[in-house]
């Protein structure tokens, strides 16, 4: 049965497709056709997943083959390929239903068809990256990813920053699946096989090349999971698309990276280097910090979220970093634990991401706007969307109980359990690790603080939030799921471990043993044990304490009196109120090394002692736009100006190009032996 | 370690009424040091417990504009002090909640408190709040990795971050300290004056706006609201004193249940928590509260110290 569950998929999709084209004219039922046939596939790439996990035996099949060409296009689900598609099924599905509710006013009907054709095209081939058991699969799979994610960062269109977004987007990517070509190339040609089990299996165990392939890889795979420098991007084209393609571009796509550098990582080919972890860590610990600060310095809610989608990725690569550490010190156990740990906050990342972006899409279809200082006071009207946000904002924010803290508690421990095994430098660089973990971590909670309380707390600052409605059912029960899917992940670690435990012994590298174990009690770290965590021992006394907390309010809690906040004389208002900006601002000037904020402010003054207006401006520096990739694009530039010396435009001189490159290869090629 | 819940609950519910009940007894003895610094008379020594039974008797006013997120803050930011208190080992060489995890998910407790005091501030519509807020999630995020530093540095040297093992492991090791402890002893000293809001980063005793953080993120409540906050930032003060008097001084700390060590174990404890009580004091009546921009400064100097300490403690 199992067999037939991948296949299954992709055709539900095909299906969703040609509903869409079919019901073009009339939006309403492409939206519902499309998108439960969507819903469907995950279901059924879900199914596949899990039962792959609880086997622990992966399943492969053959989706295309010609044999003339002697091709075949397979694909093959490991349990880490396994895991992949349940985290994406777990966020897929219900962005889907959600979906159907928020196309209806997100976006022009006479463009749901579009919409949908690129939805159910985007998640065939993300399924495909995940499965694809070769490397022609693989790409072709890959780039149709990066299409379609253009084609919806486009959506809209119309305005010029989106079509510059899905531009930016187009480019950075081909960058990566250019490093990631060359890289598969590489490694085709040394071993003389296309197929992932021949190529990725750590067979490659001395090679000059290791070095460079490890960061061409490093550098394809890292474009997709939004790793500083290379995330330019993200912040541009997540929030440009739908907020539903959004949800699933943070939540989703940056997985496809994840993965794949997972694969080359955890021994795919062959034990790692010393330096390729400390590379790792290091960049994932500049991406967690810098993608946290640069998420709470922003005043646009979705812009913010994508920010912190790099944070996310930053912390999911510092606990590969601290497995491929650990594996290169042959210490098996450690990398399983890294691998594991990124792993699973991989999933909570999923479910966390999506659960806020789909409110932020809430709040953004009923007020029309995403800037936060314009926000303010939703608590009132959409109560619903408010109370899912803030269970997001705590887990994000990694506040025991929920998920987040049960992930990054996992990280802290892979960080720290290679202290003890670890040489000169990188002893002293696990546990600096672990201290900017625990940066991102606050910076996080004083982000999210922020995300939560100036959007949906106090009063409305604009009429549009004032006039606001709550969302529909349809919008609100996907993120009711993935609300109770931070409170089940992060009150059972345990079993998710077992799971995992079982992932991480499947990778070349690691082997069936583990340094952790997990059941449904807790989860304990090392032999013996270095730590242990049970959320659902704290369960009663949490319980225990806000009920004592509630009977020594009781009285208050009966005769509640109302007044206004006291305003010092004045009257407060609106525009009196703490806003986005203002909150960050000590932080911003605290980080100004790294910020760069510039500031203007001019008084226009009509009275003596008293300005009449202020003008206030202030911006935050963008480094990596100004000093990495200007001079790069104007480099490019400049060089395609030259090259175009070349390009007469004259049909003779191409096929004179054509005939000296033949014979140069001929020249070439009849000198190898 | 009993793994009978019974013994455990009651364990767990002792020591989290011992803290509530000698959380204000700390205020009041820093308050009345305070004073006798200053020459003054000061309060009596037990005037903390007068004003939170009256504060628990009064009436709230609320916001009109508040929110259920107003009045969630103090309850939540109540409950996670007070389980935090049982993942603490105090007079015993082993915490009631142990089972439930170590240092790390101590920290995430506090944060808890943190993070739902500072959302509940901005629910007034009052700047106050939300500058208070602002603040108090800047300090806490420079003060989290020098404490984060600073347990590593006593996790790593014990082998576990389990913090009963921790101590039972510091207790056997006997009076020998290693100077990077010192080293991260200090760390943490400065990391608790921070998260109780003490001088030089902030100053509990101010009402002027302009200078204080914690105190301006919980103007808006009164009455039994005010009560709970007040109450829980006791516990969250003792309890900071207790893991720096656990994790680094365990002189007399009971590992057996004998009546006699206990004893014993208790009154150091006491003895400890008001060594250190005097030091807060003597550093509130000698400095002068920092500028807030220059907080940070002051963060990096626990920072390093942390660092320094895991240098040497394994360099």
């Amino acid at each position: 049965m199992s067999a037939t569950w991948f296949p299954l998929a992709l055709v539900l999709h095909a299906t969703g497709v040609a509903l869409a084209l079919v019901l073009h004219r009339r939006p309403a039922a492409c939206r519902w056709a499309a998108f439960l046939a969507s819903a469907a596939g995950s279901a059924a790439t879900f199914a596949l997943g899990a039962s792959v996990l609880a086997t622990g035996r992966a399943v492969r099949g053959v989706l295309f083959e010609n044999p003339a060409a002697g091709m075949t296009v397979g694909y093959s689900v490991d349990p880490l390929s396994a895991w992949f598609l349940v985290t994406f099924a777990v966020l897929a599905a219900p962005v889907a239903v959600y979906s159907v509710g928020y196309l209806a006013h997100g976006i022009p009907p006479g463009r749901t068809a579009f919409v949908a054709v690129a939805w159910n095209v985007l998640l065939m081939s993300v399924e495909t990256v995940f499965a694809a058991d070769g490397v022609l699969g693989f790409l072709v799979a890959w780039e149709l990813m990066s299409l379609a994610t253009a084609a919806l960062v486009a959506t809209d269109h119309e305005s010029r920053p989106s079509r510059r977004s899905a531009f930016l987007y187009l480019a950075m990517s081909h960058l990566g699946t250019g490093c990631l070509v060359a890289g598969f190339f590489l490694l085709a040609a040394g071993s003389g096989s296309l197929a992932f089990a021949d190529i990725l299996g750590g067979a490659v165990t001395a090679s000059p090349w290791r070095g460079l392939l490890f960061v061409l890889f490093l550098v394809g795979f890292g474009v997709k999971a939004g790793v500083v420098p290379l995330h330019v991007w993200l912040p541009e084209a997540h929030p440009a698309a739908p907020s539903n393609v959004s949800a699933l571009m943070s939540g989703g796509l940056i997985n496809a990276g994840l993965y794949g550098l997972v694969r080359v990582g955890a021994g795919g080919l062959g034990r790692p280097d010393p330096g390729w972890g400390m590379g790792v860590l290091l960049l994932g610990s500049v991406s967690a910090v810098l993608g946290v600060l640069y998420a709470l310095s922003e005043n646009d809610l979705k812009r913010l979220l994508a920010f912190s989608t790099i944070e996310n990725g930053g912390i999911a690569l510092m606990a590969f970093g601290a497995g491929m550490i650990g594996l290169s010190a042959g210490r098996p156990e450690l990398g399983a634990l890294g691998f594991a740990a990124g792993l699973y906050h991989v999933l909570n990342h999923a479910a966390f991401k999506g659960l806020l972006f789909l409110g932020a899409g809430g709040v953004v279809a009923a007020t029309g706007t995403r800037r936060i200082e314009e926000l303010g006071g939703l608590i009132h009207r959409m109560p619903r969307t408010a109370g899912l946000f803030l269970l997001g904002s705590a887990a994000i924010a990694g506040l025991p109980l929920l998920n987040g803290f049960a992930s990054e508690w996992l990280v802290f421990q892979s960080l720290l359990r290679g202290f003890f095994f670890a040489e000169r430098l990188t002893r002293i660089v696990l546990p600096l690790g672990g201290a900017l973990l625990a940066l991102t971590s606050a910076l996080a909670a004083a982000c999210f603080v922020k995300a939560f309380a100036l959007t949906f707390l106090a009063r409305p600052r604009s009429r549009a939030a004032a006039e606001a409605t709550e969302s529909s059912a349809l919008l609100l029960a996907p993120q009711a799921f993935l609300a109770a899917a931070c409170v089940a992940l992060g009150l059972f670690p345990g079993p998710v471990l077992r799971v995992l435990a079982g992932v991480a012994g499947s990778l070349p590298g690691i082997g069936p043993q583990a340094g952790f174990t997990g059941g449904l009690a807790g989860v304990t770290i090392g032999v013996p044990a270095f730590d242990h965590l049970s959320p659902l021992v704290l369960v009663p006394a949490v319980a225990l304490g806000l009920g004592l907390a509630a009977a020594l309010g009781l009285r208050s809690a009966r005769v509640p009196r109302r007044a206004p906040a006291w305003g010092c004389g004045g009257e407060l208002s609106a525009e009196t109120e703490y806003t986005a900006t203002a909150f960050a601002k000590p932080l911003v000037m605290v980080f100004r090394g790294i910020y760069r904020p510039t500031r203007e402010v001019s008084t226009v003054e009509t009275a003596p002692y008293f300005a009449s207006e202020v003008r206030y401006r202030s911006e935050i520096g963008a480094p990596f736009e100004r000093h990495v990739y200007g001079p790069a694009t104007r480099a490019v530039l400049a060089a395609a100006g030259r090259l175009r010396v070349i390009q007469a435009g004259s049909l003779h001189a191409y096929l004179a190009y054509v005939l000296v490159l033949g014979v140069i290869l001929l020249w070439w090629l009849g000198g190898l032996p | 370690m009993t793994t009978n819940p019974l013994p455990v609950a009651l364990f767990a519910v002792a020591q989290a009424v011992g803290f509530l009940m000698l959380a204000p007894l700390l205020r009041g003895l820093i308050k009345k040091m305070k004073a006798a610094f200053q020459l003054r008379q000061g309060p009596r020594l037990l005037q903390p417990y007068s004003d939170l039974a009256k504060l628990l008797r009064k009436e709230p006013v609320r916001s009109t504009t508040a929110s259920w997120v107003f009045v969630a803050g103090p309850r939540v930011y109540f409950a996670s002090a007070v389980t935090a208190t049982t993942l603490l080992p105090t007079v015993f060489a082993a915490a009631p909640l142990e089972a439930a995890g170590g240092i790390l998910l101590l920290v995430g407790l506090l944060a808890l408190g943190r993070f739902a005091l500072a959302t509940a501030a901005l629910d007034t519509g009052s700047p106050f709040g939300g500058m208070g807020a602002s603040r108090e999630m800047t300090v806490g995020a420079l003060a989290e990795p020098a404490l984060m530093l600073a347990l590593f540095t006593a996790g790593l040297s014990a082998g576990s971050l389990n913090l009963g093992e921790l101590v039972r492991h510091t207790a056997e090791r006997g009076t020998s300290i290693h100077p990077g402890e010192i080293l991260a002893a200090a760390a943490l000293f400065i990391v608790l004056l921070a998260e109780a809001g003490r001088v030089p980063i902030d100053n509990p005793a101010t009402h002027l706006e302009l200078t204080m953080i914690h105190e301006a993120m919980v103007l808006e409540y009164s009455g039994a609201d005010l009560a709970l906050v007040e109450w829980a930032s006791g516990v969250k003060e003792l309890l900071f004193m207790t893991l720096l008097a656990g994790l680094f001084f365990p002189i007399g700390v009971a590992t057996s249940l004998a009546p006699q060590a206990l004893a014993i174990s208790a009154l150091a404890l006491l003895a400890k928590v008001a060594a250190l009580a005097l030091l807060v004091v003597l550093v509130e009546s000698t400095n002068a509260k920092l500028r807030f921009f220059r907080v940070p400064e002051l963060m990096a100097v626990a920072l390093g110290l942390g660092f320094l300490a895991l240098a040497m403690r394994f360099f």
